[in-house]
């Protein structure tokens, strides 16, 4: 099972509270069949999709802090935004490194498009590149006006 | 970071501070990218207390930082990239406790182009 926590960082974003949602499927083994359709599952429960460690509220890694500032920063739409704690289930843990082969979290995806981990996200910020990317993808909050 | 900062950073990474897989990866690399610049950078220490290395028994290699120039890279997009290096240091980072690395991979026409930008 994974718990689903939508991006609400106060301190980042507009909304506040963290809905939890249950995704129900159970795990059986490493990237057993099971385990790949509840993380198939989890990458396409919103248009962006972070495999974090902690929350977005309290990350628990320096990496997973900074990917979540920066889509806080950027503006992703929290709507449209899901955060997976893989620190809460050692098989997400262990299945999404497998699955996005890749083996570091933080690990964002974009339209079930995987896109990287910190130091992509980091680059792609700086160059402009996220921000080109999240406009394409309509998953930017609305400008205030 | 202040000159100074930056001085002494480099006077330690001068003196022969190289651990063992420190020393594997800077060969690795070397051999399977060629690249026209390396820099590894051990950042260990700032991540000795963190939570995902409770009770590890490698807190002194696990975090490396790696700046590359490497034209293997030309028509790879960074996920690729990234993915290459990870491949290659498989065993360092399943076997030997290497938590994490930061990469900044980049081919030679791209830090051509960053640096004409400063």
């Amino acid at each position: 099972m994974f718990s689903r926590s939508l991006l609400s960082t106060t301190r980042i974003l507009r909304t506040s509270a963290v809905r939890q949602q249950i995704i129900n499927t159970s795990f059986v083994r490493l990237l057993s069949t099971e385990t790949k359709e509840a993380i198939e599952k989890a990458v396409e429960s919103a248009p962006v999709v972070l495999f974090m460690k902690g929350t977005p509220e309290s990350p628990q890694c320096g990496f997973s802090r900074s990917t979540i500032n920066i889509l806080g920063q950027l503006g992703v739409d929290p709507e449209k935004f899901a955060a997976y704690n893989v620190l809460e289930d050692q098989e997400l843990r262990d299945g999404i490194k497998e699955f996005s082969e890749w083996p570091t979290i933080p690990q964002l995806y974009v339209n079930k498009e995987f896109i990287g981990g910190c130091d992509i996200v980091t680059s792609m910020a700086q160059s402009g590149e996220l921000t080109d990317l999240f406009v394409k993808n309509d998953v930017l909050v609305e400008d205030e006006e | 970071m202040s000159l100074r900062a930056i001085l002494r950073k480099m006077s330690t990474t001068a003196t022969s501070q190289i651990g063992p897989i420190e020393q594997t990866i800077l060969s690795k690399l070397t051999t399977e990218f060629q690249p026209s610049f390396l820099q590894i950078h051990n950042d260990s220490y700032k991540h000795a207390h963190h939570a995902g290395l409770r009770g590890a028994s490698n807190v002194t290699e696990s975090h490396f930082r790696i700046d590359m120039v490497s034209d293997k890279f030309e028509g790879l997009n960074l996920p690729k990239r990234h993915r290459l290096v990870y491949a290659l240091l498989d065993e360092e980072m399943k076997e030997k406790g290497v938590h994490a690395l930061q990469m900044k991979l980049k081919t030679e026409k791209e830090s051509q182009k960053k640096k004409e930008e400063i």
